[in-house]
């Protein structure tokens, strides 16, 4: 691993997001539309007798789940814009390798991440008088959220480099798909049970469980280590997957006629 | 002193037919390859479509994986740290379509670590001519105008071995001769694959010929010519009933005839000229006009590619 490859990846993913102003607002755009709207139903569900903190469970919520998004979806779509721009060919003829790629896109979701749950989270303050900052012990589940958002932007990543930009519709349905089974607006218990046994194979329901509990004042330990642990080992799969399919794409000659 | 040394090198590629029940055909692209090339010498591969030029490239390039074969670069085992030194420029590859010239050029330059990248894009970007165009978008730009731009990509890191693949296909002849000029003028080993045969008279020091995946002949230019021992003879003349018997007994190959010329394949052994004129010449045939063309890496191409 090099470090000038990263700067120079890096760069790449910065003219990236200047010269595309919708880099731009996707940061900006839906996670502020969603937080108006969850923010309304919210406090719509409380006027009508919700018992307990029914804002901070919808948009904690939803500001945490903004990181596993931006994770996922910056590590896959800085990649597949070499597919769309025909340009996989001069990228991949480089020296870099996969560790590097990862750690650009890696790099590049944590600062957005960071810009986006720093936004939504204040207008969370300002409009709904919600302060995530103030749930205790929240910011240790950050991690397992983006180590489990770069796993699932690999592994669509993987497919990518299987199939080519033909499946890119998974970096932003994927997030979709796996929303209901995160438990991300309500308990793991509300699921029937075999959705409740696939949750609980997700860190992410793990994460949200945890979130409630900390709104109420209790940190889950046990919820928090199982999150990490999980994640982690999605992250080392997809990892190994995502090296295997990008050699395999240099096996097969696919890469080549991108 | 040797900068490549490719042994014996072979890749296959599968592909799958059929939509169901799918049925693996084993593609060989590149079968027993086998060259080497010196420093600053040009050395071009050239074939048909599906010899396996580019294969060949894009596994020095590093974007294909070889199944079988010894390369060795600069004296070592190819790998990761001798691609650093090492660059590539196609003319089916492009760069990313919304970022400008200079930007697209900044991130290979980091990439290959490249000291004061700024000078170093200023400096190739004038060289091609293309300065004025540092600050234009990518897609706005013409195929010639990308074609060089994508040469200043394959330079950026002034590689000690530089890869250009078909890189003048699709341009006009007049931009075709400029980047053909700039080729000439690096101080560079590279291996150049084309269609046209001109360029790889022009360009090239040495050139491998391969036909299904095989190097079937290698050499110099003038060496590749000297395989076609044909000599083609344009004849004008002054029309005579006689001309087309006289010709269908001499030992000749008759390309075309008109009324009053004739376009004739001469083996080029000694004496045959002599033989075929001075028959004419004493049956009272009238030349008004000859001209003979040595044979040219067409002909060598069109040989080979028939064998």
């Amino acid at each position: 691993m090099r470090l000038y490859r990263i700067h120079g990846l890096l760069l790449r993913h910065w003219y990236i997001t200047i010269n595309s102003v919708d880099r731009i607002l996707d940061v900006l755009f839906w996670p502020i539309i969603n937080l108006v709207l969850w923010g309304f139903a919210s406090q719509y569900v409380q006027q009508i007798g919700a018992q307990g903190a029914i804002v901070g469970v919808f948009l904690g919520g939803l500001i945490l789940y903004t990181l596993f998004d931006r994770a996922q979806k910056d590590t896959s779509m800085y990649i597949v814009e070499d597919f769309w721009n025909k340009s996989v060919y001069s990228m991949y003829a480089t020296p870099i390798t996969e560790a590097e790629l990862f750690s650009s896109v890696a790099l590049v979701g944590l600062l957005r991440a960071f810009i986006e749950f720093s936004i939504v989270a204040l207008l969370a303050f300002v409009g709904y008088g919600f302060n995530i900052l103030t749930v205790g012990g929240i910011g240790l589940f950050f991690i397992p959220l983006m180590i489990f958002g770069w796993a699932v932007g690999l592994l669509i990543n993987g497919i990518i480099f299987q199939y080519g930009s033909r499946i890119s519709i998974f970096i932003w349905s994927v997030p979709f798909m796996i929303e209901p089974l995160a438990a991300v607006f309500y308990p793991l218990s509300v699921l029937p049970p075999v959705l409740q046994t696939i949750a609980s194979m997700l860190p992410l329901a793990y994460v949200f469980e945890g979130l409630r509990a900390a709104i109420n004042g209790t940190f889950l330990v046990w919820e928090f280590w199982t999150a990490l642990v999980l994640s982690l080992v999605y992250f080392g799969v997809s990892y190994w997957l995502f090296r295997y399919l990008v050699r395999r794409g240099r096996r097969t000659g696919f890469l080549s006629k991108q | 002193m040797t900068i490549l040394d490719v042994r014996g090198l072979k890749k296959s590629y599968v592909a799958r037919k059929g939509f169901l029940w799918t049925k693996k055909v084993t593609v060989d692209a590149v079968k027993d390859v086998t060259f080497s090339v010196r420093k600053h010498e040009t050395f071009g591969l050239l074939g048909p479509n599906g010899a396996g030029k580019t294969t060949t490239i894009n596994i020095l390039a590093g974007i294909v994986t070889k199944d079988a074969g010894d390369i060795t670069v600069f004296g070592e085992p190819f790998s990761h740290q001798s691609r650093e030194r090492m660059n590539v420029a196609t003319a089916y590859n492009s760069l990313l379509d919304f970022l400008t010239v200079t930007q697209n050029l900044r991130i290979y330059a980091r990439i290959y670590n490249v000291k004061n990248p700024d000078a170093r894009i200023e400096q190739m970007l004038r060289a091609f001519g293309m300065h004025k165009y540092a600050q234009t978008r990518y897609y706005m730009l013409s195929a010639g105008q990308r074609t060089r731009v994508n040469l200043c990509k394959g330079l950026v890191n002034e590689p000690e071995l530089l890869l250009l693949d078909e890189a003048t296909v699709g341009l006009d002849p007049d931009v075709a001769q400029d980047v053909r000029d700039e080729v000439n003028k690096l101080d560079t080993t590279i291996i150049f694959t084309s269609h046209y045969m001109k360029e790889i008279e022009q360009l090239c020091n040495r050139a491998a010929f391969l036909h299904q995946g095989k190097i079937i002949e290698i050499g110099t230019p003038k060496q590749l010519t000297k395989l076609v021992k044909e000599q083609i003879v344009e004849i004008s003349f002054d029309p005579h009933r006689k001309m087309r018997k006289i010709l269908e007994g001499l030992p000749v190959k008759i390309e075309e005839y008109r009324n009053s010329r004739v376009t004739l394949r001469i083996p080029t052994t000694a004496g045959t000229l002599h033989d075929v004129l001075h028959p004419l010449l004493t049956k009272g045939i009238y030349i008004r006009d000859m001209q003979i063309t040595k044979p040219s890496m067409e002909d060598v191409f069109i040989k080979l590619a028939r064998k």
